[in-house]
């Protein structure tokens, strides 16, 4: 063994993991989505070639889903992030041992199965759930509400799914600034409002841009939302991917969307990147 | 005034968001299968009946099988990779790196359409292998991401002083690098294993009918009819976290 394949013998195993489980699979998927859908029988008519799964994802019912997909991704990380961060101010305030125990209940739903917590929700928001109950035998009102099975659910629910890693992120960026920076600008005659306006808020721009284009591109895959809790108009396209695979069994349609749904998380992922790395080479010259 | 405002936020804000939890825990302590909030009779009927039924125990060995044989192929390459990646001499660092985080940002669902085929190419369909490859390929780059955080906090130079002192590359490791890497790999280990163990979108695709794991038992339940012994499986796989947890804990007591 020389000096030189050292190196090669840590990185192959992981990599060859990687490229078994995530490479060959997502190759594989485009040859598939190539292919012509099953009539009847099968998963797929081997040995065909057409464009028409493309197309089919592109009607009129496949752009809703798509922009339904998108802005639902856009809405949860929006207050995903809002949320998290008053969270994050606020722990930032506490006692020691307070915000240990703040961060362990933040953690905890991450130790649970989420279909627990969707479950939850299931049962707290239902027509005969908990918060329904409640109303109606204190004849607050006489009908339950339609809590569930709307599109105000599926985002409550996906915003659960999400929070934890948000609000832990945020803290640990509100952590990492100096104290010295704010009690500085206290010194200078600041007001507290000044001094998060013009100071926190500025220092946590890379870590809030870091945990948007996170939680967009884990949001763009949400499903057990839209699925257990949203209403059928809140389809997004993992639901549609699911749906054409297991319950339809057109798997050709079921590999365009997945390569259409990769191809979106990748944009959404260089893009902005991109922007902003040209935009600081513009300022910079 | 002001610490009691935020007090009463910060209280709100936990009732929250542990509501849902609450309510589910609360319906696995409920006497009747109608998935009511008990109000007075909390009962363990529910506890019985799962480790009565040889279906919920048999899913909770394999649910353990699959986090354990996961955890650990995850660790045995995410490991070396972490070590190469912030000392050796590797060319394409980058795209190495972005190709290791592809798990992350990839949704559950499109992986495991995607590796489904390959398995049934491979015929090990239906077998717990092919959930534990697929899983530790779901915790790798979140092992790889801890341990090399670890790895950059350690000092090159004590490295440097072992082989200069005349170890070879792999006892320097063995006697070196890993003992100062054990903490590291032991929390990485635990996170992996609480997340496999509750990871269901990839193994609903995963898993055959008959080798069913306690997620997607709770899966199949929550799509027809949910009992609360789906809450109860959840709640036996958070106790296998803290036991191990517990028992990580008190050997680095005693050692």
């Amino acid at each position: 063994m020389n000096k030189k394949s050292i190196p090669y013998i840590f990185i192959i195993p992981a990599l060859s993991l990687i490229t078994l489980t995530i490479i060959t699979p997502l190759i594989l998927m485009i040859r598939v989505s190539l292919l012509k859908p099953p009539e009847g029988k099968g998963f797929y008519i081997p040995d065909t070639f057409s464009f028409q799964n493309y197309q089919s994802v592109f009607d009129s019912y496949g752009i809703s889903i798509l922009l339904n997909t998108i802005f639902f991704a856009l809405e949860v990380s929006f207050f995903s992030i809002l949320l998290s961060f008053g969270f994050a101010i606020l722990i930032k305030k506490l006692s020691n041992l307070w915000r240990i125990i703040c961060l362990i209940c933040l953690l905890l739903p991450k130790f649970i199965n989420p279909l627990i917590i969707v479950f939850g929700l299931q049962r707290l928001l239902g027509n005969h759930g908990i918060i329904n109950d409640s109303l109606i035998n204190t004849h607050l009102i006489n009908e339950p509400l339609d809590l569930i099975r709307t599109h105000f659910s599926a985002l409550i629910g996906e915003i659960y799914l999400t929070i934890p890693f948000t609000s832990l992120f945020l803290f640990s960026q509100l952590n990492s600034i100096d104290k010295e920076i704010h009690n500085a600008a206290i010194g200078l005659g600041a007001s507290n409002y000044q001094v998060f306006r013009k100071i926190t808020l500025p220092l946590c721009y890379p870590g809030i841009f870091i945990i948007w284009q996170l939680c967009i591109t884990w949001n763009l895959g949400s499903f057990l939302g839209p699925l257990f809790l949203g209403n059928p108009s809140d389809t997004t396209i993992s639901c549609e991917v699911y749906h054409q695979a297991f319950e339809i069994g057109n798997w050709p349609k079921a590999a365009a969307w997945s390569i259409l749904m990769t191809a979106i998380i990748i944009a959404f992922l260089l893009i902005p990147r991109l922007t902003i790395s040209y935009m600081f080479k513009e300022n910079s010259k | 005034m002001k610490k009691i405002s935020i007090t009463i936020f910060l209280l709100s804000a936990f009732a929250f968001i542990l509501s849902p939890i609450a309510t589910s825990l609360s319906i696995a302590f409920s006497p009747d299968s109608f998935l009511t909030i008990p109000t007075n009779n909390w009962t363990f009927k529910w506890f019985y009946e799962f480790f009565k039924q040889s279906r919920w125990t048999e899913a909770l060995i394999r649910s353990l099988i699959m986090a354990i044989g996961s955890t650990f192929l995850s660790l045995a390459t995410g490991t070396p990779l972490a070590y190469a990646m912030t000392r050796l001499n590797i060319p394409f660092k980058n795209i190495i790196h972005g190709t290791i985080l592809l798990p992350l940002i990839i949704p559950p669902i499109i992986i495991g359409m995607g590796a489904l085929p390959l398995f049934y190419m491979t015929r090990l369909n239906g077998t717990l292998i092919q959930v534990v490859v697929m899983h530790s390929c779901l915790l790798l780059p979140i092992i790889y991401l801890i341990i090399k955080n670890k790895m950059q906090s350690i000092n090159p130079d004590l490295e440097k002083i072992a082989m200069g002192l005349g170890a070879g590359i792999f006892e320097t490791l063995w006697l070196i690098t890993l003992p100062l890497l054990f903490p590291a790999i032991v929390i990485s280990g635990i996170c992996g294993f609480a997340i496999s163990i509750n990871e269901t979108m990839l193994a609903i695709f995963m898993v055959g009918p008959t080798n069913e794991t306690i997620a997607t038992l709770t899966w199949s339940e929550l799509k027809q009819a949910p009992t609360p012994l789906i809450v109860v499986g959840s709640i036996i796989n958070f106790g296998a976290i803290l036991i191990g947890v517990v028992a990580i804990k008190i050997a680095s007591i005693k050692s």
